[in-house]
């Protein structure tokens, strides 16, 4: 039997806690997966930054670290990986009936925005010509060939970011590894690949929209409905949560850490 | 927020419709089977084929993946796809009788 496990890449930031996301995201994995766990503290090298808007309204600037995803395959000490955000909470034990079968890569092609309000209608596709997008969030790889030649072709597309983002009609403000996979992952594939992909769609919460309530494998969530809020509660269900905000919230954080525990 | 926000959005009417769908997405992503190195995704067709085959007979299946799948156990397979089928449904079916219930925001939390 080949040694699987879920590898998070973290890195120390000024504003944002991501290494506890971290470590959070790895005890749920343990959870409800019962794999091993590695996570890859890397160097912060300053040069992205984003700008995230919040539930709140407010709007924050911080650095962004996410050079070290295209190195997964290098990184990762295990034959079968599940490379996973710090902000995916795992609630359910689905992603493991993708272990051991005849799958080399895996990464999601669609978004479903667990409000309903079409939060991410703008990032169905990478361009506006209609490149179509594949998410970084959570890909599963073996130790493959395939596998290699993505990871490779992402560093590549990294390291021209300008010449790829003029190729292929995007702004090339900031590297972003969702559009790096989603190029990588169709070049290796020859532009035809809707098989390396997960069956179904990634759920997913949209920064301004918050958790405002856990209850052991329940979340409630606070979402905005033209001018006011409505709620919407999800169970037994995985989550990529992009509201980092809500997820430093102490009351949360703490109900997540003691379901995870 | 404040407090006078927060005490109107607890008596917000719940948009159920929304939550309906959330919870169909909900189950759905839930029923699939892995089995012999195939993945499947269970509905009713799957299972009627699966109570109806003829074990004499070799059988391949497709799965969601296009790949061809030798099932060396139809019945087998069944047993899987109803055990997982009746877990989901079972959930399912137990959330949308208590939000059929729900009517404000703040009964979603007394369930």
């Amino acid at each position: 039997m080949s040694s699987k496990g879920a590898l998070l890449l973290a890195t120390p930031h000024e504003q944002i806690d991501y290494i506890g996301f971290a470590k959070l995201a790895a005890k749920l994995v343990k959870k409800h997966l019962n794999i091993d766990t590695h996570i890859h503290v890397g160097e912060a090298k300053p040069g992205n930054i984003r700008a995230f808007r919040w539930h709140d309204g407010s709007i924050q600037k911080v650095p962004w670290y996410n050079s070290d995803r295209p190195l997964a395959f290098d990184i990762s000490p295990f034959e079968q990986t599940l490379l996973i955000d710090v902000d995916y909470l795992t609630f359910n034990n689905n992603l493991k009936s993708y272990f051991d079968n005849a799958h080399e890569f895996l990464c999601y092609d669609r978004i479903w925005d667990v409000t309903g309000t079409d939060s991410f209608r703008n990032e169905e596709t990478m361009t506006r010509a209609g490149f179509p997008m594949r998410w970084a969030t959570v890909v599963y790889f073996r130790k493959c060939e395939l596998a290699h030649s993505i990871f490779e072709m992402m560093k590549n597309i990294q390291q021209n970011w300008k010449y790829y983002s003029k190729f292929w009609g995007f702004m090339a403000g900031k590297y972003r590894n969702d559009f790096s996979l989603s190029i990588a992952h169709q070049l290796q594939t020859g532009y035809t690949d809707n098989i390396n992909v997960f069956d179904h769609a990634l759920p997913s919460l949209s920064t301004d929209d918050t958790i405002y309530r856990v209850k052991d494998n329940t979340l409630y969530i606070r979402y905005r409905y033209g001018e006011t809020y409505n709620a919407v509660r999800i169970k037994d269900t995985n989550l990529h949560c992009m509201n980092k905000l809500c997820l430093s919230d102490p009351e949360i954080k703490g109900a997540l850490e003691d379901y995870a525990t | 927020m404040n407090v006078i926000d927060l005490e109107q959005f607890a008596r917000q009417r719940l948009d159920i419709n929304r939550q309906r769908l959330a919870l169909k997405e909900q189950q759905e992503q839930r029923l699939t089977v892995a089995y012999n190195g195939g993945l499947f995704c269970i509905d009713v067709a799957l299972m009627a084929f699966l109570a109806s085959w003829d074990n004499a007979f070799d059988l391949y299946l497709v799965d969601s993946y296009g790949n061809p799948i030798y099932i060396d156990s139809a019945e087998a397979l069944l047993e899987r796809c109803r055990v997982r089928w009746s877990e989901v449904m079972n959930d399912w079916h137990n959330q949308y009788e208590e939000l059929n219930k729900v009517r404000r925001i703040n009964q979603l939390d007394e369930q």
